[in-house]
């Protein structure tokens, strides 16, 4: 089986299920598992002036949203018999760990949305599908 | 998502053999159908750039090559009972010329090689696959 195991990075954007859909599709026909993946980025939180603590409690709430949102797409994909595992990572650099998950797991094809949360629409690809579909040593699906 | 219309990105280089492969892997189980497409670029004149003027034997060369390319690969899709056409557009640039033909006849998905026959391998997107991944509006899988 050619595209047996397939990554969806996962940010909970509409670009995001848009991918998240695709994957699911591709995965009935050939029978793949799928792994999806969100990353939290831990500089970005901004709070540590403040109080260090203020930031642990910001990343387990994430946490928590994360899990709950995840759970509606292993959901989805029991419902039409699709082998899923979720994984939560915090993270520096996004685009960093969604490459280097795909080495180490070795994924065949990587599903990902043209856009995330920021950015300006559909002008060009954003920052992170854009480094992503450079950096990743597997075929790399962007939806649009 | 449908995925009754197929098109790659064809320059018979390595990484566009790789791009075709792929392509009738994830064509497989949906029995789509899958069109070549490649570019003729034309003669380049240092005084005026490409230009689309060429000699009657030069094109006559270029399609008989093409045609010769273009059996090896039917063999190969006919083993997977996928059909194949062959489409050859005349433009001096390759990437509006695949972005036209793609946007106008409402492909389902573009499947193109990271690189041509240019370009520094393995660093960053070559330039045409990169147009193509940015401008394209239906899905587009980049193949290493």
């Amino acid at each position: 089986m050619t595209f047996s195991k397939i990554l969806v990075p996962f940010d909970g954007s509409s670009h995001s299920i848009k991918a998240f859909k695709t994957a699911l599709d591709i995965a009935k026909k050939h029978k793949s598992k799928i792994y999806v993946l969100t990353c939290l980025e831990k500089e970005n939180l901004g709070a540590w002036y403040i109080d260090k603590r203020v930031n642990k409690k910001i990343v387990q709430d994430a946490k928590k949203y994360a899990k709950n949102f995840l759970e509606k797409l292993e959901k989805m994909s029991k419902e039409s018999d699709v082998d899923i595992s979720i994984h939560i990572e915090e993270t520096k650099s996004i685009s960093k760990k969604i490459i280097d998950f795909s080495n180490s797991k070795k994924i065949n094809l990587v599903v990902i949305g043209s856009h995330g949360h920021s950015g300006f629409d559909r002008m060009i690809l954003g920052s992170v599908s854009n480094k992503v579909s450079q950096l990743a040593k597997c075929p790399v699906l962007i939806t649009k | 998502m449908k995925l009754k219309k197929i098109l790659v990105a064809f320059d018979s280089s390595g990484f566009s053999n790789r791009a075709f492969d792929r392509a009738l892997d994830i064509a497989e189980p949906y029995g789509s159908k899958i069109t070549i497409a490649t570019v003729v670029t034309g003669i380049y004149q240092p005084s005026v750039g490409f230009s689309m003027k060429y000699s009657k034997e030069m094109l006559e060369n270029h399609t008989k090559i093409l045609k010769k390319v273009f059996v090896r690969l039917q063999t190969s899709a006919k083993k997977k009972n996928l059909d194949l056409s062959l489409k050859i557009l005349h433009d001096p640039s390759v990437s509006k010329a695949i972005l036209n033909y793609a946007n106008s006849r409402n492909y389902d998905l573009i499947v193109i090689g990271s690189h041509g026959r240019v370009g520094l391998n393995r660093v960053i997107l070559g330039s045409v696959a990169n147009d193509v991944a940015n401008k394209a509006k239906c899905p587009v899988m980049v193949v290493k």
